[in-house]
This record gives structure tokens, sequence and C-alpha cells, in this order.
């Protein structure tokens, strides 16, 4: 495994990172919150431009928030579902961004650039390699 | 309450760690173990200390881990002669005070010219400021674990390559000196306002000013370092206006002056006269110059633009820069009307500035009203998106 991903990881070669970006729960309802909204969406607007043009976007999305989370796990051999995100924590998942670039210094710069981060926070993740 | 053996430990770090680390590197040439040694040294404190607290404890950490090194050379095989028993025991007694002050030769080390500019900077805060690897890495925007490899990397070339722990000759100082000059600006627009550990201070700009002082201190007949120390000092004493009370960035020129701080200006302004006196050459001459003329609205004057747009000039002309280019363009603007300003922007090669945040910001002010709607949308766009800065983001998006 080591031998077949170290290669990959050496500097100079294009990664791929995932940002995953967390927001506390006030953050979520920013979204509809008619005075402080625009912001909200403005500045992740202007932040995924900027991705954009950058020439490294390679995919992304945003997601609803968690209490729209149905999540299924396995119980006695049965699917058991739960209303919910997998686990209550300070922080959900709120989106994500899949970017290629040279050095993970790169990436940990456009997390820099993260609106969640007003609150929140980023994590920055390499991306496997494909498989072969 | 007496403190506790863990509050005069930490505090004994906080006011002597660079100098008690830069004496022992520039005896044994060795930063990776002087560090080693200064930190066992600390260990050993804790245990020690809560027995007795020794009359003078940064004298005795310095014994201690003096002692260690010799240790530690004596069962390296391959550098016996790498370390030299001076007088331990007679160290135990004197103050540290009274040992010549190492931490210049520790600057140069730190900026050696075979060393990737970038570390420098970040030797610089960990070996001079005894700042954390974590911290470190948070100011440089790098993540801990590739920062503390880079560090380990550094430090043992410093060890193997034989770089050189005395004061550059003189006619190599100028030159040399610019390196630790350069590095020292990078703490301070490193733009990250980190959590130093737990010291009292808020950002890093603090700490680059503690650094810059200290030049001026071992070599207060160098222009430059008085330029530079003259710079950041403007900055910093015009920062209570740059941020609004509801957290929005306020721009240079239409800042409420009378928040700047007043003893910290009036600071800058006696730098910047020993700069002149001492015969200042480097850009950040000329950049402490520029800021300077920013600062003399608080003693009634107009911005004076055109003398501004005059400085930039030979800025540009000496030491060319986007940065410098982009804020020619807006002085322009400011002096000669927008239209000029806008013109003088757009003549910068595309390709330096694509993801620059300063030309997305300077285009946006200078081009609302003269682009179109979605031009200037555009601009706003990627100011916004490559700020780091939640103030300048806030900013953008009230404009």
């Amino acid at each position: 495994m080591v031998t077949t991903i170290l290669p990959f990881l050496d500097e100079g070669h294009i990664m791929t990172f995932a940002l995953l970006f967390h927001e506390r729960n006030e953050d979520f309802d920013l979204r509809d919150d008619e005075s402080r909204a625009p912001a909200y969406w403005g500045a992740w607007a202007a932040y995924m431009t900027s991705i954009q043009e950058a020439g490294i976007f390679k995919a992304g999305a945003g997601l609803l928030p968690p209490t729209t989370a149905t999540t299924m796990r396995m119980n006695n051999g049965k699917a058991v579902l739960h209303d919910g995100p997998f686990a209550e924590t300070k922080e959900m998942l709120g989106g994500f961004v899949l970017i290629n670039v040279d050095t993970i210094d790169e990436a940990l710069t456009w997390a820099s650039r993260a609106p969640s981060l007003d609150g929140g926070s980023v994590e920055v993740r390499p991306v496997l390699p494909p498989m072969s | 309450m007496t403190p506790s053996v863990n509050d005069i430990v930490n505090e004994t770090i906080r006011t002597s760690y660079g100098r008690l680390l830069a004496i022992l590197a520039s005896e044994s040439h060795d930063v990776m173990s002087a560090e080693d040694a200064l930190s066992e040294a600390v260990e050993q404190a804790l245990i020690s200390w809560h027995s007795t607290i020794p009359s003078n404890p940064p004298a005795w950490l310095l014994t201690v881990a003096r002692r260690r090194m010799v240790d530690v050379s004596r069962r390296a095989v391959r550098r016996p002669d790498r370390y030299e028993l001076h007088d331990v025991h007679a160290l135990s007694e004197t103050d540290v005070s009274d040992i010549p002050d190492e931490r210049l030769r520790l600057l140069f080390v730190c900026a050696h010219p075979s060393i990737a500019a970038p570390m420098r900077t970040a030797l610089m805060l960990q070996c001079v400021l005894g700042l954390s690897a974590e911290t470190t890495a948070s100011a440089m925007l790098v993540s801990p674990a590739t920062m503390s490899q880079r560090l380990v990397r550094v430090k043992a070339k410093i060890r193997d390559a034989g770089i050189s722990f005395d004061v550059p000759p003189k006619e190599l100082l100028s030159e040399r000196l610019q390196y630790v000059l350069d590095a020292i600006y990078a703490v301070f627009t490193s733009g990250m306002d980190v959590v130093v550990d737990d010291r009292v201070t808020d950002d890093l700009a603090t700490e680059a000013l503690y650094l810059s002082r200290l030049l001026t201190e071992f070599l207060p007949m160098d222009g430059d370092v008085w330029a530079l120390h003259s710079l950041m000092l403007s900055s910093h004493g015009r920062k209570p206006a740059r941020v609004s009370v509801d957290g929005t960035y306020v721009p240079l020129h239409q800042q409420d002056f009378r928040l700047w701080n007043a003893d910290v200006l009036d600071e800058a302004e006696h730098a910047l006269r020993q700069a002149t006196l001492y015969g200042a050459r480097s850009r950040y001459m000329i950049e402490a110059m520029i800021s300077s003329a920013h600062s003399s609205r608080r003693i009634g004057h107009q911005t004076p633009w055109p003398l501004i747009v005059e400085m930039y000039h030979q800025l540009i002309h000496l030491y060319p820069s986007v940065g410098a280019q982009i804020a020619r363009a807006v002085a322009i603007g400011e002096c000669r009307g927008y239209e000029e300003g806008l013109t003088e922007l757009l003549s910068i090669p595309q390709d330096l500035v694509r993801q620059h945040q300063p030309y997305w910001a300077a285009l946006y002010i200078l081009g609302k009203g003269i682009l179109t709607d979605e031009e200037t949308e555009h601009a706003k766009s990627l100011a916004i998106g490559l700020s780091s800065n939640p103030a300048i983001r806030a900013f953008f998006q009230s404009v």
C-alpha cells in the first residue's frame, strides 16, 4: 500500500485534496436568516468562483443541513435507520470540494480562505490515487 | 499566593528561551542538540525545582543544558570534538545577563542564504522566539507534521553544512542582514492572527516587533534595521483603526486617525529619523517613508498622494514587485482620478495577478462606475474569495 501511495504524494505532482467544510449549527441557520443569508451565500459564491477561476476545481457540493440527514446502520444483520446525522457534534459537514493542486501547502492556503472558518473549520485530506 | 514550579519554569522559558538557546547553539554550532539539551533541562527543572527553586533559574537551566550537551557529545563517536566543556561549574553562579547575548548570531544563522526563505522565518519563530512547532506551522500555513519534518531537516543542515555561527564580516553584513530583515518582515506580514502559545501577545506582529527592536539594540548604527523597525511600527500603530466595531475592514485613508496609537507612531517617526541618519538604502526605507506619509493625517495634513506616487515610482524602479505596482495604481487613482489609476492597474501582466487578492480588491475599487457591472462584480467576487481575512471579506460584502 505504502509503496503505491508514496510516489503519488511526492511534491511536484498534481494531487487531489478534499476540503471538508464543517459548520456550526448556528451557521446552518444563517442560510435562511433573511438579513444575514445574502452575506453567507455571497461569501460561499465568491469562494467557489475563486476556486473555479484558479483552474483547480475538480468536484464539490454543498449539503443541506444535518437535520435532513438519515443514517443507516447494520444491527444484528438488519438495516436500522436513524433520523439525523451519524453523530451529533458541535460542527457538522456542510459541504466539500475536491481541488487539484501541487502541494498540501497550496491546499491549506485555499482552506484558509473558506468562509466556514468563521466559527467552524476546514478539514484537508488527500484523496486516494485512482485504483489501477 | 506563591507561584507554582510550573509558573516559574514557564516564566523562565518565556523570558530566556531565545537567549539560552542562542548561547548553547553558538557554542556547539548545533541548533538541534541545543534544543534537545534545553528541553531536557526544562524537564529536569520541573522535577528538581519542587525541592529548591534556584536563585537564578535561567543560569540553572543553562548549566544543566550545557552538562547535557557535554554528555551527549562525549557519547557521540562521530563527532567527539563538537562540543568542548568550558566552565560549567563557574557558570552556575553567574548571572545569564553577564554572558554576551548571542541572539544576533542565531538570527544570522536562521536567515542564512543556504536555507530556503520560508524556513528562515520558521526557524526564527522557533529558535529565537521559542514558539512551538505547531504555532510556527499555523503562522506559516503549513501542516504541523510537515513543519516539524522541515524544521528537523533544516536544523540537520545547519549542523552538517557548517553554517557559520559568526556575525558576518563587514563586506557581507549588509547582504546577509537583508535576509534577516526579510524573514522578520515575513513574520510581521504573515497575516494570520495566531494565538501564540500561552503568551500574552495577541499576534505575530508583536513578535516581529520584538525581533526588530532586538536588532536595533544589536546594530544601532545600521539604517536599514531602523527602516524596517519604523515600517512595522507605523503599520502596527494604525492597527486599532483597521477594523470597525462590527468587524469590517477600514481602508487606510478612511481610518479615523484618532484611533491610531500615537505613542507607537511617534516611535515610528523616531526610527525613521535614525534610519535617515544612518543611511538606510533597502526597500524598507522607501516603504517606511510611504507608511509615514500615510500617517501625516494625524498632524492635520491631507494624505500627500502625489508624494506617495513618487515614492512608489522609486520603489518599483529599485525593487520591482506586483504589490508595489498595485499600490501605485491605487495612489495614482487617488490623486489623478480612478480612470488613470485603472489604466495603470490594467497594465500589470494578467498572469501575475490571477490569484492575487490585492489586485482584485484594487480593480473593484478603481473600476466601480468605469468598468461594466459584470466586471466589477467579478472583481469583487475574487476580492472576497481569495481573502483569508474575515474583516476584508465583510468589507467587500458591504460595498
